[in-house]
């Protein structure tokens, strides 16, 4: 899934800035979504990616998935438990979580010197 | 937040990172993914041990910043975080290729055996400034060094296997 933010206001002199996020196929406009202060002192400001995964890690992936929950379900869905009947469950709409326990890549750079 | 992990395969080694926001977050690894040979932290602290173990070992940014993970190889590990944290482990391809490791901070001989990766900081070495995550191979010459704020490591391959 892809996520989506927009810097509202820039506070230096609190150490904040004043965030939007949103899913990238979000069914609104980001200017729809609560907005969030966050002091960015607690941020990894190394470079810009370092900013943006620390931004998502600290906050945005909570708000994403908050957005998320928030939203009508369309699908009704039942959750099932102990023995597996496969048969049994042609038809129907079954209710699971998506883990994803997947390493991502880390950047590197390969340079001369 | 769960603890988010990274990994890269260079061209003779891997390095995979760790990072977490709070305390007392803990990942596990399994014997048959454990090739880290050595642990550079460049944020928080936390321990890591052998599971069942009771005996660990504290890594923190601001002490033990670089540590021999040596003697973990192979066994199941875990590792508890003390505060937010955000560490890099610097991994071996081969269990039975051994790497010597150290950090540095001034000029030094290069030889073409090692190859040199920036963790922190943006230290200037023969006139060009690094960034985090930036490797180079190194060749038979000297390197001249302003660390600055950098947090470097040089990882040289050994002859010999254990």
């Amino acid at each position: 899934m892809k996520a989506i933010f927009k810097i509202e206001e820039y506070l230096p002199e609190t150490t904040q800035i004043v965030v939007r996020f949103a899913r990238l196929h979000a069914p609104e406009s980001i200017e729809k979504y609560n907005k969030v202060a966050i002091n960015y002192s607690e941020l990894d400001c190394y470079d810009a990616d370092f900013f943006c995964k620390s931004l998502m890690r600290k906050v945005g992936d909570y708000m994403v998935k908050l957005q998320e929950e928030s939203e009508p379900i369309n699908n009704v869905a039942e959750t099932i438990s102990g023995e597996l009947n496969l048969a049994n469950l042609v038809g129907k709409t079954i209710e699971c979580k998506i883990d994803n326990n997947r390493r991502e890549k880390l950047m590197m750079r390969r340079i001369e010197l | 937040m769960s603890v988010k992990r990274y990994i890269k395969k260079c061209e003779e080694f891997s390095i995979c990172s760790e990072v977490g926001d709070r305390a007392g977050l803990v990942f596990a690894e399994p014997a048959d993914e454990r090739r880290t040979l050595y642990q550079i932290a460049v944020k928080g602290s936390g321990r890591l041990s052998n599971i069942f173990n009771s005996e660990y070992q504290v890594g923190d940014a601001n002490g033990i910043n670089f540590s021999s993970m040596k003697h973990y190889m192979g066994q199941h590990t875990i590792f508890e975080s003390y505060e937010p944290f955000h560490i890099y482990g610097f991994n071996t391809l081969n269990a039975n290729q051994d790497w010597d490791g150290r950090l540095i901070t001034d000029s030094f001989d290069g030889d073409d055996k090692s190859w040199l990766i920036c963790f922190d900081g943006r230290p200037i070495i023969n006139g060009v400034e690094l960034a985090r995550m930036d490797y180079s191979k190194l060749e038979t010459k000297n390197y001249d060094v302003d660390i600055k704020d950098g947090l470097v490591g040089v990882f040289t391959k050994l002859d010999y296997v254990f």
